[in-house]
């Protein structure tokens, strides 16, 4: 990946840990893109898709049953909707208690693959899942697993 | 300074927001008794004569599920989950308050219940009712 990253703390409630990335010199996360772009608000299942995102963190958790497993068996490549309407927002939904959120957008094809914005967005959250796997796995990165706070070095500088 | 998802969340109609809570809950409690009871989706699928596409729906916490579907989801778990937290009136006889079965609570221990020893007394053809002090005092 041409840009480095940062995994970015968001929230926490009882519900869970939610963070974010914001790419190397861009202003907003990729949750705050999802939230102010104006097509993916006037979207007619924006609010209750919010709405839900709101609520794992306050109390629900990040249940696997509330997402739509996107990408393949080696990463955590989710998307959530509502009601299987147009919206996405991907995310890598790493446990119940912790969800790293990308950004999404209206899917307008069969597939999301098919859609090249949607498959940029969810290419690039597979490499992050990938490189967060690697630094959990030596130990730069450590999951609280009840908290599901992020320690360690969240920062990826670019190649 | 307030985050732009608390900021969009404060803007949503408490409708669509309490709306969508109780979907999440009731998919989470759904999934609870399944794990609990042992059975599958497809057997829940099949004890509704609804498809199991439906029951992935609730479980997805986007259903709307009529009153009669949520009854035959309760009989088909075994567990009452919408509870209206009805409670039988309370009565009050000779200002005790009783709750549920006032009848057993009189029944149970009547010695409990201390009734004033009382002396009949009549003057000038009138009936009149005194208190035994002595007998209060044990």
């Amino acid at each position: 990946m041409k840009s480095g990253f940062q995994i970015e703390y968001y929230d926490h409630g009882p519900g869970g840990s939610l963070y974010t990335i914001r790419f190397e010199d861009e202003e907003n996360t990729e949750l705050d893109k999802f939230l102010s772009k104006k097509e993916i608000t006037e979207s007619y299942d924006f609010e209750s898709l919010v709405s839900r995102v709101g609520d794992m963190v306050e109390s629900q958790g990040f249940k696997e049953e509330f997402f739509k497993p996107e990408g393949s068996i080696l990463d955590s490549l989710s998307a959530l909707h509502y009601n299987n309407g147009p919206l996405r927002l991907f995310c890598l939904r790493w446990s119940s208690a912790l969800l790293v959120a990308g950004c999404g957008g209206i899917k307008r094809t069969r597939t999301y693959q098919e859609d090249s914005t949607l498959n940029a967005i969810a290419e690039k959250l597979q490499i992050i899942d990938g490189l967060i796997s690697a630094r959990q796995q030596s130990g730069e990165i450590v999951i609280d697993s009840t908290t599901g706070f992020l320690s360690g070095n969240l920062n990826f500088t670019s190649n | 300074m307030s985050s732009l998802l608390k900021q969009t969340l404060a803007k949503i109609s408490p409708y669509t927001k309490h709306f969508v809570r109780r979907q999440g809950e009731f998919a989470i409690k759904i999934n609870e008794l399944l794990v609990e009871t042992g059975m599958t989706q497809r057997e829940l699928a099949g004890k509704l004569g609804k498809k199991e596409s439906y029951i992935s729906r609730v479980l997805s916490g986007w259903a709307n599920p009529t009153f009669k579907t949520i009854t035959a989801l309760e009989v088909a778990l075994g567990k009452e989950f919408l509870d209206f937290h009805l409670e039988l009136k309370c009565q009050k006889i000779f200002g005790i308050q009783y709750h549920k079965n006032p009848w057993n609570n009189v029944s149970r221990n009547p010695s409990d219940i201390k009734m004033p020893d009382v002396v009949l007394s009549s003057e000038k053809n009138t009936i009149e009712w005194t208190v035994d002090e002595s007998s209060q005092a044990a």
